[in-house]
């Protein structure tokens, strides 16, 4: 295999000093040794290893990967393999990850963490805070009294009961530690803290024989275990126990990068199994292990946190009004609330939880159905007809025939919406409660689909101004974003400052395409001040693919448009690759990116060939440890 | 697909040709790739460390004992001098009042009979008419009703089909829960908690959706249904379903585990690089102090209390036969001072940030045995109807001042205990100083039915924002309606003329204010933006603009 190449340190440093990181202190890293020797006696648990269901990824990955070369890694340019700074997990891997261990579900853990930092557009695990490490701790007790409740079901793999006091407990230990850490054989220092653990607390609940004092004893353990560095950080002290320089990731940390990438959270038996038996070293072993995870449904979970986090859909916010504004025969305006209600009070109750809910799972689906088709991927979800839809969604989506609360596909009627650009959620998302917002909808096609982002608003831009009488939203925009350029608050007179056409020629146009969508992304031909939507003479300007210039008829033009271009393919892998090399991406990066675009247009735009192909980059299959 | 396949002889920067048009060197790329800088701290979202804490007493009080009868728009009444005299209602609260600022004659504008009643006649003010209406055109009831679904909604009724046999309930969702809801949902585990300590004598169901015992809305005409028994209350908030562990015992597997938990970062020390080390490092330390924390008092008085001890003769396990005894005369004391307790312990746990605390409801004709120094109340000075706050107040008897100044020592009771209660974090800091507790009833004057001019009693800044020590008076008219002394009480404010009277009495009093009215709604947008919420985006059925005239003036500390 061949070795990427570096970056420059210079560059790393910038990056890290500008993420509050420790800057400077990288030359100082040493790679002191330790191992993970140790005489533990740890033993494996299956950790739910089921592998049911099934993704489009049944041709061969060969047949379909172009870029691979025959020990299947990419060949030709590799991308940049840089230091990474250690991750605790995020918040989704943490709640995926005690799932898997502990079989509590997300929604059933009831201690919110606080707020993961960002890299590349992604959350990481790069930040820790005094809030952080409590909210670690208060998840750690409700989690594990939670889980002692049900001894029977938390000791039947170890077979024994309370009445086994502490050689049950140890038993546990031996079990649970080795799963909970990941990296096979825990040392055996860290086993007998846990064993002491127990006995200080078993002791002072009653003795370690009763069930109290064992409950409690097991109970602290778990606490214990939850909160310590070896489950909540993606260690990889084995790889760096081999010493300086750039090397294969291989065995249980390999394991764990496959895991937290696929399923965004642990791995299971096989993976293990496989760490164990060193079969986790070559790239195509690697391959061989990622296109079986990607057949298990923790593949979907694995993927949704990913593309919630590219499409920026993961919440949607709450309080909409959902005014649908018409002009009555003697030309004054009236608000209806899309919702059934009409005295203008109150109105923000009626968008319930229910049909919020609603929105996001329906959004969610068509999502999943498109990128886990065995081909077009992006194509589908950019341009697909079908949605999903229940009884109290139909009314938004203007289809009908759909009853009750679940969820059920049906075709949308094209001439109105396509894809998932206009879908109620995003719709509803980029605007504010009362009104449609073209700049944002515009700024998040082209920054989330074709990967061409601004600079945010300089300070003290002046804002919105309502329209006057008679004048629509987009005449609006189109008024308070034609001149400059802008002076900003304390720039000195001299300063051209920052034309606002600039960004708004390229922003709002795109935006306005998306006039004919409410604030909850009904289909309307007025929008919110009474103005017919105008869809004429909209240009769409500076594309980096010139093929998406020109005059464009509707949103469903401009997903036409994109569906036929590459750059929305361009942006989904660069975006994949941030979200695998946990950063931002750089120009070395660019060449592996462009080996993943060709693979998965090879493919016929099948994404698990992409994700596979992700974990044959060097950013994935290697690490760089500095001395 | 006949798309052509992108050839690796591509151009890699045309990937990223827009930065090039904007004139940025390749050398700043990943700063600016994404807008999204490498390792960006996350804008932690901390729980804001502010509480909203909501007393009810029914029946309104007997507002010339409660004013304080020095003149002026601001009184400075810090040092409790001004409170402390037997007579006055706010008596029990003098050793407080540098934590009060004390309201005197805010309106319940939307409890107005023009707002709940299309027949109602109609009212001018300032010269304006305002016709009468009501959200749904049902005419809804002219008495305390309308104050009860207005008091925290800012709306007026809805629902139910006529004045008095189904009156509707509140058609706004009430502050409490907009707060819940925006700040606090998902991020404490209880959002609020609505607790009311059960009347004696009137065996009544929270949950019948009566508007008299309706405080807390989640939206229109949706209360919630309150806890009142304190074993229930208990068990919802320390219970968890798990063995109680005893305090000693929680603190020592504290202990234990995060001892455990550092051993385990100083073994890994030697195994990873010094860089992230640095990391660990942080986050070991922050360990040991969660760990010094626990043993603090901070952390202690977060701890779960011991179950209540339960009364002789009780079954907790029964609930029948709790809420019998709760519901024993006399025993209002005891169980509201159980309610209260745990409430100010959930609330120093974090487990909420919201609370409703409603002694009973509206309309109770309690006789309070334990007031008086256990004598109860004296009958009647009116002695028109008999004994019970209910009939008293309608007749505004001088002996509701035993009831009254009994509820300000309740109040009063719920801030020392916060006051008490350091918060976690803030050396220095009370959980009262970042708290705004609330004290009020449904009506002004229960004789009229008239929920203008109301007396309310504020306690804790809310983290600064409130002013305290201060009484500040706003509207500057009140018009107290005098029953006719040949008129039957009871069935007099039923009587088309007292209708008429008390519409036409809120009329002159508004039109003689030489501003608009200030009313509740404005009080709960200021509530609202001591917490960082604009009325406007977050509960815009309080900022009604029939009731809404913006923040309230004087209230916030500088102003």
């Amino acid at each position: 295999m061949k070795l990427g190449l570096i970056v420059p340190a210079g560059l790393a440093l910038v990056a890290f000093a500008c993420g509050g990181q420790t800057s400077g202190d990288l030359a100082a890293r040493s790679g002191a040794a330790g191992g993970g020797a140790g005489a533990a006696t740890g033993s494996t648990l299956d950790a739910s290893s089921a592998t049911s269901g099934s993704a489009g990824l049944d041709a061969s990955l060969a047949d379909a990967s172009p870029g691979l070369e025959a020990d299947g890694s990419l060949g030709g340019i590799d991308g940049a393999v840089i230091a990474l700074p250690l991750l605790h997990l995020t918040a989704t891997q943490y709640a995926n990850t005690i799932n898997d261990l502990l079989s509590v579900p997300p929604g059933a853990q009831n201690v919110p963490l606080a707020a993961d930092s960002t890299a590349g557009g992604f959350a990481v695990g790069s930040a820790i805070s005094d809030d952080a490490v409590q909210d670690y701790h208060d998840s750690a007790v409700a989690i594990a009294s939670q889980v002692v409740s049900n001894l029977t079901e938390l000791l039947a793999p170890v077979n024994c009961d309370a009445t086994g006091g502490s050689a049950c407990a140890a038993s546990f230990v031996n079990a649970f530690a080795p799963l909970a850490f990941r990296h096979g054989t825990v040392d055996a220092a860290t086993i007998a803290g846990l064993n002491q653990t127990f006995t200080i607390i078993a002791a002072a609940a009653g003795g370690a024989t009763t069930v109290m004092g064992f409950t409690m004893g097991l109970q602290a353990v778990i606490e214990q275990v939850l909160q310590s560095p070896y489950f909540l950080y993606h260690l990889e002290v084995e790889e760096e126990a081999k010493g300086a320089g750039q090397l294969a990731v291989t065995d249980y940390s390999m394991a764990n990068r496959l895991s937290y990438l696929l399923w965004s959270s642990m791995p299971d038996g096989a993976l293990f199994s496989a760490a164990a038996a060193n079969e986790l070293t070559t790239p195509a072993q690697v391959s061989s292990q990622a296109t079986r995870m990607l057949a298990d449904p923790k593949a979907k979970v694995g993927l949704r946190n990913f593309y919630q986090q590219w499409l920026m859909a993961l919440n949607l916010p709450t309080g909409k009004v959902g005014y649908s504004t018409q002009v009555l025969a003697n030309g004054t305006l009236s608000s209806t609330s899309l919702f059934g209600t009409t005295s203008g009070v109150s109105l923000a109750t009626e968008f319930s939880p229910a049909l919020q809910q609603a929105i996001v799972d329906s959004f969610n689906m068509q999502v999943d159905s498109a990128l886990w088709a065995d081909s077009n991927a992006m194509k589908t979800l950019l341009t697909g007809a079908t949605m999903y839809t229940n009884e109290a969604l139909t009314p938004i989506l203007g289809v009908s025939g759909a009853s009750g609360t679940a969820l059920q596909s049906v075709q949308v009627d094209p001439a109105r919406r396509i894809g998932i650009l206009s879908h109620p959620l995003l719709m509803a998302t980029y605007a504010t409660a009362t009104t449609s917002h073209p700049i944002r909808r515009g700024r998040w096609v082209w920054e989330q689909i074709v990967c061409q982002p601004f600079p945010n608003a300089p300070p003290g831009e002046p804002g919105f101004q309502p329209p006057a009488p008679g004048m629509s939203l987009r005449q609006d925009y189109e008024l308070l974003t034609s001149t400059g350029p802008y002076l900003g608050v304390g720039q000195a007179s001299g300063n051209p400052g920052i034309p606002c056409p600039m960004c708004h020629t390229r922003m709002d146009p795109v935006g306005f395409l998306f006039e004919p969508y409410d604030t909850v992304g009904q289909y309307r031909t007025i929008d919110d001040y009474g103005q017919p939507v105008d869809l004429t003479k909209i240009t769409v300007v500076q594309a980096q693919d010139p093929s998406l210039d020109g005059l464009t008829a509707s949103s469903m033009d401009l997903a036409q448009n994109l569906a036929k271009s590459d750059e929305p393919v361009l942006c989904l892998m660069s975006n994949l690759y941030r979200f695998m090399a946990h950063r931002a991406d750089a120009p070395v990066d660019y060449p592996i990116e462009a080996e993943l675009d060709s693979m998965f247009t090879a493919s016929n735009q099948n994404l698990p060939t992409a994700l596979v192909g992700l974990t044959q980059t060097e950013a994935f299959l290697e690490r760089l440890n500095v001395p | 697909m006949s798309r052509p396949i992108r050839t690796p002889a591509r151009p890699t920067m045309g990937r990223r040709r827009f930065l090039r048009d904007l004139g940025v060197s390749a050398a700043a790329v990943p700063l600016l790739v994404g807008l999204d800088s490498l390792y960006a701290k996350a804008q932690v979202p901390t729980i804001p460390k502010k509480r909203f804490v909501f007393m009810f007493s029914p029946n309104g009080i007997l507002y010339s004992a409660w004013r304080i009868p020095q003149a002026g728009a601001s009184l400075d009444i810090s040092d409790g001098t001004l409170l402390n005299d037997p007579a006055r209602t706010l008596q029990p609260l003098s050793q407080s009042a540098g934590k009060l600022l004390v309201l005197d004659r805010l309106s319940l504008i939307g409890a107005r009979p023009v707002y709940n009643d299309p027949t109602a006649p109609p009212l001018t003010i300032n010269g304006t008419t305002v016709q009468s209406s009501s959200a749904d055109g049902i005419p809804h009831p002219g008495g305390e009703q309308k104050g009860m679904g207005n008091l925290l909604t800012g709306q007026g009724l809805k629902g139910g089909d006529n004045n008095f046999g189904n009156p509707g309930l509140g058609n706004g969702v009430s502050v409490d829960q907009v707060i819940a809801n925006v700040l606090f949902k998902g991020k404490v585990r209880f959002p609020s908690l609505q607790i009311a300590v059960m009347g004696t004598n009137d065996l009544y169901d929270y949950s019948d959706r009566q508007v008299e015992k309706q405080l807390s809305y989640t939206a229109p005409i949706s209360p919630l249904v309150p806890v009142s028994d304190p074993f229930v209350l208990y068990n919802v908030l320390f219970g968890n379903a798990t063995p109680q562990i005893a305090t000693n015992l929680r603190l020592l597997m504290d202990q234990t585990v995060l001892d455990g938990v550092q051993a385990d970062f100083t073994r890994l020390q030697p195994k990873v690089s010094s860089a992230d080390w640095q990391l660990l490092a942080q986050h070991q330390q922050a360990v040991r102090d969660i760990e010094g924390q626990l043993t603090a008092t901070a952390k202690a008085s977060c701890s779960a209390p011991t179950p209540p001890a339960a009364p002789a003769g009780v079954n907790i396990s029964d609930a029948t036969a709790t809420l019998t005894w709760t519901e024993v005369p006399g025993m209002t004391p005891i169980s509201g001072k159980m309610l209260m307790d745990l409430m100010v312990r959930a609330l120093a746990c974090g487990l909420t940030n919201v609370v409703t605390f409603q002694w009973t409801h509206a309309e109770d004709n309690l006789t309070y045995p334990w007031v008086n120094n256990g004598a109860g109340l004296p009958p009647s000075q009116c002695n028109l109807t008999g004994v019970g706050q209910r009939n008293m107040a309608h007749e505004r008897d001088p002996n509701l001042i035993f009831v009254d100044q009994w509820y300000a020592s309740q109040f009063n009771y719920m801030i020392t205990q916060l006051e008490q209660v350091p918060e976690s974090g803030m050396p220095g800091v009370s959980l009262l100083d970042n708290s705004l507790l609330m004290h009020a009833s449904e009506v002004s004057d229960a004789a009229n039915r008239i929920s203008d001019n109301m007396a309310i009693t504020l306690a804790g800044s809310n983290g600064g924002y409130f002013k305290q020590g201060q009484a500040l008076r706003f509207n500057s008219v009140f018009t107290p309606l005098a029953i006719p002394p040949n008129s039957d009480p009871s069935s007099y404010f039923l009587s088309d003329e007292w209708y008429t009277t008390a519409v036409q009495a809120a009329a002159r009093d508004q039109a003689t204010v030489s501003g608009p009215d200030l009313s509740n709604n404005d009080l709960m947008a200021s509530i609202l933006d001591s917490f960082g919420l604009d009325v406007t985006q977050a509960a815009p059925s309080i900022a009604d603009p029939r009731f809404f005239h913006g923040l309230l003036p004087g209230v916030k500390a500088g102003s």
